[in-house]
């Protein structure tokens, strides 16, 4: 295996059944399948039959970094993860994730482009990984452990204090459905219970040293332009990029002059920041600063970045009273883990105690914040009561400490009520006997529960179809964040937001203001292939959702607009291969694709329209006002129209070349596409349209 | 906390330089090295003080490693955290449970430079320009005493070359500096009380 500009060049293969370990050639897949999510699904696709259940044995976790991953290039620490999903509904189909961090350029320093886990161990082990020396250990002791124990010891073993580690906690060794993989205080392998399959692996976690290199084909020069020009348009985390009194009152970029940092050792004035300021780029108020304004800020101490970040989106906080409940004190917050539970009378505490224990049990806060609303509501309309659930729902009223400690740990160690809820939202709602209240919206007053079983992250109703049309599309919740990030985060006017939609996907129609849906238009198709597309570069490169592409830009001058094509640039610049923006966009719809490939083989079903492209009732009616995160969802006059939705499904299918009747990709687009080989073996499964 | 700790080390660091220059004249005053030993003692040539210095703020420092990135991108022209002239990864896990205050790692461009003293080959030169104490990778022959001589681990060695890297500012523009989303690294006037500034 030669040497490459970009790529590591090979893919790490670890059999925990027999303890094989080989290393795969990454050539095999470049470019075609460009890194990260395109090379996972190949490797799904060809590796992993449809048959398989998430926590087989012949499940596979496939951990994929991307060619820019430990590079220069902004926001690129990522690691991507493809498997069988035990967590999405109703089917148990592939799935994707994504975590920030530093564990994927960590691999790459190793000298891998992925790690692709496969079978299952007897007892529990974890894997170390340092270079080119790879062992399989015992992780007996380890086993029960919380996630940030867990990551201590492990590297304490390590012996190297750089080496980096993600595991499992007592969620994931319960094989919860929704568990999670935990790298750090809080990089998530969140939505798709990734954490179970590596529980069901009988796998602690992966420990990783690397001291190599990534290489890439520029000047070193030419690269850092390249970078300078990129952070030049970047935007504050989630496209926040207009500060007050141009950007509205929403923008996540409220700069100020009496911003401070209060919850470190000092003090510390950050003031006022200037866009254009590359060197304080970090330092512009954000998450944080928008999510907790009052009470929670005090425990602000700084933002925090993952690797190669000039962005750094995170807040890291201590708070001391934590060490009243036997909880680690200092944690990374983001958006929901930041939030999910925070009901009125809670204490600023309880908030924080319930981030830190999904945290450190691997529990994943985008199903819990569904468990809380629905238990909420069955317990205030009398279907369960607080001895039967064994939940202290008075506790809420005193501040929820003692609510959500017993909560989280009884899903966690699926004790009691906590093991139907353990099975995530959809399947335990109907064990319980409320799927339909749920899918209608009739319980907890906000559904919530979206296509694919997850929570309803930017509802579709506030979002027009666009946001309808990925949901559908996805297998997950899709988690690409270009429409709120225009239209709610920037602070960017509407009419300048419409000139860039306008530019980009055809007409000013791609884009309505939150709530106030339009009739559906080709430009939403446009807009909605452009956020798959984009999504799987995103994922591929990789290069951070919170601020990829670069849809707009702080800049006046350029009318806002952002740059779309800056992954295309920095890909070419890193590998030499020189791609266009519409060549890397190309290998996108490849890869997406391949993608529904896949999903149609998990369905066993080519008629996907059906099946698989589908939102639960309650998008077709009204949206009601209350709601927990305020800045997500506003409140929208009616839901999607029935037809119209159906109408822009067909557009979409049309303008992809698939099938208008089923939503499957022809013959003649895969073939377009150089996917020949899965046609012939959709074919083969007579899954492949007439 | 910190800065006690530091002048701890640089307190080790003079005795260290001091018992190098004792050590030298006890062998019978014959001057084989003419660096290693403090300036102006004993006939050994002065080195002047640096006029720079780049300096690591842990309150603001966001742990992004950029500065790592950017310091093995542009010198060594590939990405190599562990090839970098600064440190933020060394001390990452010390602070990223407990306080979240990342101890950076640079070089302070010593004084009495031991890495440059501990050099018999006088592979360690000091910049024109800047002053800053650089490695000359013609004359290095890989003795690797720099990296035992330093007292706060910055010279890194690379085995495969048998070279000596240190921080030499970049001829005065650090790219590491440049890189630095959150001013944590800064240029500033070099100054010997470094611990105790900020
Ligand atoms: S390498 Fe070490 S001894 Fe040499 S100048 Fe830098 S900090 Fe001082
Ligand atoms: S000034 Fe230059 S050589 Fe020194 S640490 Fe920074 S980037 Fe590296
Ligand atoms: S680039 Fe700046 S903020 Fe990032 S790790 Fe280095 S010193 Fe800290």
């Amino acid at each position: 295996m030669r040497e490459l500009n970009g790529w590591a060049g090979k893919i790490l293969r670890i059999n925990l059944t027999n303890n094989k370990i080989e290393k795969v050639d990454t050539e095999r897949y470049i470019p075609k399948y460009i890194g990260g999510l395109g090379i996972g699904l190949k490797i799904m696709w060809d590796e992993v039959s449809g048959d398989v259940k998430p926590l087989d044995p012949e499940n596979k976790l496939i951990l994929m970094a991307g060619p820019l991953t430990g590079t220069l290039s902004p926001s690129s620490g990522r690691l991507t993860a493809v498997t069988k999903s035990p967590h999405t509904w109703p089917v148990e189909h592939t799935t994707r994730g994504n975590m920030g961090g530093h564990i994927g350029a960590e691999i790459r320093f190793a000298g891998y482009d992925g790690i692709i886990v496969e079978g299952k161990a007897p007892k529990p082990v974890y894997v170390a990984i340092h270079d080119d020396k790879v062992a399989i250990r015992d992780a007996i002791h380890l086993w029960g452990l919380d996630t940030y124990d867990a990551q201590r010891q492990m590297i304490k073993e390590m012996r190297d204090s750089r080496a980096k580690a993600m595991v499992i906690g007592v969620a994931g060794e319960k094989l919860v459905r929704t568990a999670v993989i935990i790298h750090d205080l809080k990089s998530a392998l969140g939505q798709g219970g990734f954490g179970a399959v590596m529980g069901s692996k009988n796998l602690k976690g992966i420990v990783v040293r690397g001291t190599g290199r990534v290489k890439m084909a520029c000047s070193p020069k030419e690269l850092l332009d390249l970078v300078e020009y990129t952070k030049s348009l970047i935007a504050a985390p989630l496209h926040g990029i207009i500060p007050p009194p141009v950007g509205s009152a929403a923008s996540g970029y409220r700069a100020r002059d009496n911003l401070q940092w209060v919850g470190g050792p000092k003090k510390i004035s950050i003031g006022r920041v200037d866009p254009k300021d590359m060197n304080r780029m970090s330092l512009r108020p954000h998450e944080a600063d928008r999510r907790f304004a009052g009470k929670m800020a005090a425990y602000h101490v700084k933002n925090i970045g993952c690797f190669s970040c000039p962005v750094a989106c995170k807040s890291y906080m201590t708070v001391p009273a934590m060490n009243r409940f036997g909880i680690p004190q200092s944690g990374e917050f983001v958006c929901l883990s930041a939030t999910w539970y925070s009901p009125p009378a809670s204490t600023h505490e309880a908030t924080f105690a319930a981030k830190q224990l999904i945290d450190t049990l691997g529990l994943n806060p985008w199903d819990l914040v569904m468990w809380v609303f629905l238990l909420r509501w069955m317990h205030e309309t009398g279907r369960i009561t607080e001895k039967e659930a064994g939940i202290p729902f008075s506790d809420e009223k005193k501040g929820g400490e003692r609510f959500i400690t017993t909560l989280c740990n009884k899903i966690a160690r699926r004790e009691g009520l906590g093991d139907i809820m353990a099975e995530g939202l959809p399947r335990g709602a109907m064990k319980m006997g409320v799927l339909d209240d749920v899918l209608r919206g009739e319980a907890a007053g906000r559904v919530m529960l979206c296509s694919h079983g997850m929570w309803d992250h930017y509802d579709p109703r506030s979002y027009s179809q666009v946001l309808g049309l990925t949901w559908v599309m996805d297998n997950r919740d899709p988690n690409r964040h270009e429409y709120p990030g225009m239209v709610l985060f920037s602070g960017a006017k509407i009419e300048d937001i419409k000139q860039v939609a306008k530019a980009l996907y055809g007409s000013e129609n791609a884009i309505d203001p939150i709530g106030k849906i339009t009739p559906y238009h080709p430009s939403k198709g446009r807009f909605a292939i452009s956020i798959d597309h984009h999504g799987v570069i995103k994922d591929s490169l990789p290069t951070c959702d919170w601020v990829f592409p670069v849809v707009l830009s702080p800049n006046p001058e350029r009318k806002y607009m952002g740059d779309m094509s800056i992954e295309s640039k920095l890909f070419s610049a890193v590998t030499g291969v020189k791609w266009s923006e519409q060549e890397l966009d190309k290998a996108a719809e490849r890869c997406w694709n391949l993608h529904r490939a896949v999903t149609i083989r998990d369905w066993k079903t080519a008629n996907l329209r059906e099946s698989h492209d589908w939102l639960p009732e309650v998008y077709y009616t009204g949206l009601t006002p209350t709601t927990p995160v305020s800045t997500v969802v506003s409140a929208t006059e009616g839901g999607l129209d029935r037809k119209d939705f159906e109408t822009a499904k067909t557009d979409y299918y049309k303008q992809r070349g698939w099938d208008e009747k089923t939503g499957a990709p022809t013959r003649k687009k895969l073939e377009e596409l150089d996917l020949k080989d899965v046609a012939d073996k959709l074919a083969a499964m007579k899954l492949l349209p007439a | 906390m910190e800065s006690r700790e530091r002048k701890e080390m640089n307190r080790r660091c003079f005795l260290r330089q001091s018992m190098i220059g004792i050590g030298v004249v006890a062998v019978g005053g014959s001057v084989v090295f003419p660096y290693n030993g403090p300036s102006g003692a004993f006939g050994y040539p002065a080195i002047p003080n640096a006029t720079m210095v780049v300096m690591h703020n842990s309150a603001l420092c966001i742990g992004c490693r950029r500065c790592e990135v950017a310091c093995s991108t542009m010198r060594e022209g590939a990405s190599q955290p562990s090839r970098a002239r600064v440190f933020i990864d060394r001390r990452y896990q010390e602070s990223i449970w407990t306080d979240g205050q990342f101890t950076g790692e640079t070089c302070r461009q010593c004084e009495e430079a031991p890495c440059l003293r501990a050099c018999p080959a006088e592979a360690i030169k000091v910049d024109e320009k800047t002053k800053a104490r650089y490695v000359d990778l013609k004359v290095c022959n890989g003795l690797g005493n720099c990296q035992r001589a330093c007292p706060f681990n910055m010279v890194n060695y690379f085995e495969d070359e048998r070279k000596a890297r240190k921080c030499d500012l970049c001829g005065g523009a650090p790219e590491c500096v440049k890189q630095c989303p959150a001013t944590a690294l800064r240029y500033v006037k070099w100054d010997p009380r470094y611990d105790d500034l900020d």
